[in-house]
């Protein structure tokens, strides 16, 4: 059963022990168990980082996880960052950001005319001039493309991508920032659902 | 620095079964720039021609785990959750974000496996509030919840499925399915845009 010693995040996050119930249906599907873990791998342990630190990468993704509201997936990648980037302001002022961007989800305006009746709207996040001062104009940005695309997807638009080329964002970071939120937004819900999966099987035990 | 493409579309009006287009909003990898790791990247080399396909390309790694993850969430009939059923998940997912895109796509993938087409298309036209059947509506409502920030998924709406003979492949199969296109659907707005065919007058 555990013919592999690679390390796996969603089974550390959800306590996943080998052998397990849990173990043996995340198995029945093996490659997409072991290919969420490349992604991972890939995204936050990049080969080609780029412009793109895995410090940002890992404050974006704290960030992500908490608007999403899954708490072990929140407390991974808060964790995570703390290895990388241990400044106390740093992370004062993410909690800051983090604080004011809660809400939910997702909202926001249909682009096609005929959906108009069923937009809906939202609190959208501006990052605080004290937050930008400690976090800097280039993760300032980042985090508010985060927001945008975690909590109203389809509100994204040229003019938001603009928001981070005009900071120096290119379009191999902004690729890597989509893929980013959008894989932090799977595995946090992959995480919540697995965890009601289980819960069933407590009660009926 | 990069520049930010703004295609001249007419976009669809509504979620639709119709083929639509899509325009990105950054620029593809040109084919003349694909080194070996862009390659594997694609997985199928014809994918380098399609200009999402080819905007993921930039990051080759994630895209290649990103498909194969995808191919065995969807793909893998080894018991489990049936095809159209995954489908299904995944154009729930995809109306409650507002990917029309995605939506088109599944949508028509659902109908092919299920044949029922006017449940998918209430699905699109009356939102994820349609009363489908018994075990649509238990995948509905799971996805729903799924795809809502936060995220929050009461254990009854899981214990259903179980009522409804479903085991536990099936059931984790219905959440990663739904859980999938919240990725999917984020790639696809944040890149770029739909357009709809021209309709003859």
């Amino acid at each position: 059963m555990t013919n592999d010693t690679r390390p796996d995040v969603i089974d550390e996050i959800l306590d996943v022990r080998p052998g397990d119930r849990l173990d043996r249906v995340r198995r029945a599907r093996p490659v997409a168990r072991e290919q969420a873990q490349v992604a991972y791998e890939a995204i936050f342990r990049p080969a080609h980082p780029g412009a793109l630190a895995v410090a940002e990468r890992y404050a974006v993704a704290w960030a992500v996880a908490a608007w999403t509201g899954e708490p072990g997936t929140v407390a991974h990648y808060r964790d995570r960052l703390l290895e990388v980037e241990p400044r106390a302001e740093v992370h004062a002022a993410l909690s800051r950001v983090i604080a004011d961007g809660a809400g939910t989800g997702p909202f926001g305006r249909f682009r096609e005319p005929g959906l108009a009746a069923r937009s809906t709207d939202g609190s959208r996040l501006v990052v605080g001039a004290a937050e930008v001062d400690v976090l800097g104009e280039e993760l300032s940005a980042l985090l508010a493309h985060a927001h945008a695309l975690t909590l109203r997807p389809r509100e994204a638009s040229p003019a938001l991508l603009e928001a981070l080329t005009d900071v120096g964002w290119e379009a191999t970071e902004i690729v890597a920032l989509s893929q980013l939120v959008a894989y932090v937004s799977f595995q946090a819900r992959l995480v919540a659902g697995l965890r009601a999966l289980r819960s069933t099987w407590e009660v009926a035990a | 620095m990069s520049e930010v493409l703004h295609p001249e579309t007419t976009g669809p009006d509504g979620f639709t079964t119709d083929r639509l287009r899509w325009h990105p909003w950054l620029p593809p990898l040109p084919v003349e720039e694909f080194e070996e790791r862009h390659w594997q990247g694609v997985v199928d080399p014809a994918r380098a021609q399609n200009p999402y396909f080819a905007l993921l390309a930039r990051q080759p790694e994630i895209l290649a785990a990103r498909t194969q993850l995808d191919w065995d969430v969807f793909r893998n009939t080894e018991g489990g959750l049936p095809r159209a059923e995954r489908e299904i998940a995944a154009t729930v997912a995809s109306v409650v974000n507002g990917c029309v895109y995605c939506a088109s796509v599944h949508a028509r993938t659902a109908i092919a496996e299920s044949g029922r087409d006017e449940d998918v298309h209430r699905l699109l036209d009356d939102g994820t509030d349609a009363e489908l059947d018994e075990r649509w509506d238990a995948l509905v409502d799971l996805v729903v919840a799924l795809t809502r920030s936060p995220v929050d998924v009461p254990a009854d709406l899981v214990s259903r499925f179980a009522e409804l003979g479903l085991d536990d492949v099936a059931i984790a199969d219905a959440i990663a399915s739904g859980a999938f296109f919240s990725w999917s659907n984020r790639l696809m707005l944040s890149l770029g845009e739909p357009s709809a065919p021209a309709r003859r007058g």
